[in-house]
């Protein structure tokens, strides 16, 4: 095999490389504008011609880079070379992979190429570890026969349990349903945001126009033009609506998922497919989610949290399993592929009634901090800002009524409710990080207190917090998590 | 050593000449600010200076003022397999690190703690990191010796 050699990524990747650096070029292009016109002058040459050399430079200089990157696949570590100055070589051995991740763009299917990203565990850069812009398909099926036949024997010296050994030849395929997709799409709560935006730009419109036409224009056209500006803003409405929805549509376009030799891999994306290889094993927890309105239409979504920053980039990192299932169906679908999962939703223990008045407290506090200025400053309008205030003390309600937890065969089950969201979190055990119990001095003759966990969540820490529990119950969790 | 120990003594000292060399930096600056108002003439550089000696006397005294408070609030407890950290009497928080989720602990110390003859521990797992302020070399010693005993354990979880 060849494969020991050094070898250069695709010629086409000169182009990622000027692309990718194109606003560097644009900006040395309008700084140097100036100068370059002075000198070709200067020089007796075209100042146009001047401008040819400097862009002949920018790409000679990607192309020195392009030929000074390159990557070997050995029998023990991916080794890749960068860098004209600074040279930079980064090994990975095979096991330490957390993540693989490939996208490719929809033109780039007839040529095989894609561009390929892997991670580790490590903490040190936002960004992967090893970047490949853009590589034959066949690097990346090397690299994954590599893991495989690595992460093999590690999972024998590691002892694996009799299920998992099991599971290994078990292969099984998820494809989402179009239909629910439709209705994941239709049910994201991205569009409010956007419509508190233009409600806002409709408030100012309108306070606007009196006083331009109160004194020459008569009423009718104030009229009209409150009936126009109404037009353009449900206009702009159903087409944030109709955006999110779309994007919604062609990022999960297609949805699949796939595991086999423990390894679980999505795949996703209409223009751009873009899929990630991670061995279940590796999976710190399990998130399911669901706003208010997937509440009512009794469906959820299924994240796994991970060492690593694949994933979407637009959905805190995490690694999307199940974009859209049915609640009744969840861990049903869900097992095949993550072996450790529960078998069905468990009965949660909830709070006492009595406490979500705490959470309502607090959130009504919170929005007094708007209110109480915007009364201040803006009198008449800053009233507006009372609004808030119903909605502060549901967003209480819910979030006191969502919390719940258990904890079921090794696993921490944590549900809370943020922002009229909830989500459920399914811990292994040995995946909590850190754990702690926390009591205000008020608390202590409440006889209440929070519990708050620490995973491993991309490269850095997610604190999951249930708060308000009964004093008792958060020292029977704190005490279950301290065994060893 | 399964109770809870409040850190060594002297680290009051060193808290105290930290809070001190705070004071000191907001006073610098409050004086470069007064010298700037010589040579430049701005009045905004007066109100700038003012601003950073109040701020000085105002971050010393708080300060110097809860020493006693952290002192005696502050706990840690390192048992077999656990680094436990108690904190605070109005807000109370009890932490706990298996030490089987240790990934690395860091022991250091400026010229402040090394004057107490004292060192930070600062105890890293996978995902976050906590720390001590100051502990005695002795026990920054035991605490690396039970994460090596642990070690082998932490090979088969691993993140």
């Amino acid at each position: 095999m060849t494969s020991n050699k050094p070898q250069h990524l695709n010629p086409l990747a000169i182009l990622y490389f000027i692309f990718g650096h194109s606003w560097d070029a644009i900006f040395l292009i309008i700084i140097s504008a100036g100068p370059i016109a002075h000198f070709s002058r200067y020089i007796g040459i075209a100042p146009l011609l001047g401008f040819a050399g400097l862009i002949i430079l920018i790409v000679l200089w990607h192309t020195v880079r392009y030929l000074y990157f390159t990557f070997e696949i050995d029998d023990k570590m991916l080794t890749i070379n960068s860098g004209i100055l600074v040279k930079k070589h980064t090994h990975i051995p095979y096991p330490k992979i957390q993540t693989i991740q490939h996208t490719q763009w929809f033109f780039l299917v007839p040529f095989h190429l894609e561009k390929l990203q892997i991670e580790t565990a490590g903490h040190d850069s936002t960004s992967p570890e090893a970047v490949l812009p853009l590589v034959n398909e066949r690097i990346r099926e090397e690299i994954e026969r590599k893991r495989m036949g690595d992460s093999g024997v590690a999972a024998d010296q590691a002892e694996a349990t009799p299920e998992q050994k099991q599971s290994t030849d078990d292969a099984a395929n998820y494809e989402i349903d179009p239909h629910e997709l439709n209705v994941f799409a239709l049910t994201s709560l991205g569009v409010f945001p956007i419509i508190g935006a233009l409600l806002a730009i409709y408030g100012k419109a309108q306070e606007a126009i009196p006083e331009k036409f109160i004194n020459s224009v008569t009423n009718v056209i104030i009229h009209q033009s409150a009936i126009i500006i109404g037009i353009v803003g449900i206009l702009i409405i159903i087409l944030s609506i109709a955006g999110s929805y779309l994007l919604i549509i062609t990022r999960y376009y297609k949805f699949r998922l796939h595991s086999s030799n423990n390894q679980l891999k999505t795949e996703q994306g209409m223009f751009q497919r873009n899929s990630v290889t991670i061995p279940t094993a590796r999976i710190q927890a399990l998130q399911i989610k669901q706003n208010v309105i997937r509440q009512w239409c009794h469906i959820s979504t299924v994240q796994a949290v991970t060492a690593s920053s694949a994933g979407d980039d637009e959905d805190d990192n995490d690694l999307m399993i199940l974009p859209v299932v049915k609640n009744n169906q969840v861990f049903k679908t869900l097992t095949p592929f993550v072996n450790w999962a529960p078998k069905q939703f468990s009965q949660l223990e909830s709070l006492n009634k009595r406490t979500y008045w705490y959470f309502i407290r607090n959130a009504a506090l919170l929005s007094l901090i708007v209110i109480l200025p915007c009364l201040y400053f803006f009198h008449l309008w800053g009233s507006l800002s009372l609004l808030m205030l119903p909605i502060a003390i549901l967003m209480g309600w819910y979030a006191g009524a969502n919390t719940g937890w258990k904890i079921i065969d090794g696993q921490l089950i944590l549900q809370n409710g943020h922002f009229f969201s909830r989500s459920q979190y399914v811990i292994p055990h040995k995946n909590i990080q850190s754990f702690s119990f926390a009591q205000s001095i008020w608390m202590t003759h409440t006889k209440l207190a929070h519990i708050r966990v620490n995973i491993r969540h991309g490269d850095t820490n997610q604190e999951i917090e249930i708060r308000y529990l009964p004093e008792k119950t958060g020292k029977e969790i704190f005490n279950w998590l301290k065994i060893r | 050593m399964n109770e809870s120990n409040h850190l060594p003594k002297q680290i009051k000292t060193v808290w105290r000449i930290s809070a001190t060399i705070h004071a000191l930096i907001l006073v610098i600056i409050g004086i470069v600010g007064m010298v700037a108002h010589h040579f430049f003439d701005q009045q905004w550089l007066l109100y700038a200076a003012g601003f950073f000696f109040a701020a000085a006397v105002i971050d010393f005294i708080i300060e110097i003022a809860l020493v006693p408070y952290r002192y005696s609030f502050w706990l840690y407890t390192i048992t077999d397999d656990a680094v436990e950290l108690r904190s605070g009497f109005i807000f109370r928080e009890l932490v706990s690190i298996p030490i089987a989720r240790v990934q690395d602990v860091t022991l250091s110390a400026g010229p402040i703690l090394q004057s107490q003859k004292l060192q930070e521990v600062r105890v890293t797992t996978a995902s976050d990191s906590h720390t001590i302020d100051g502990v005695e070399p002795e026990v920054g010693e035991e605490l690396r010796k039970q994460i090596m005993k642990l070690a082998v354990e932490v090979g088969k979880n691993d993140v």
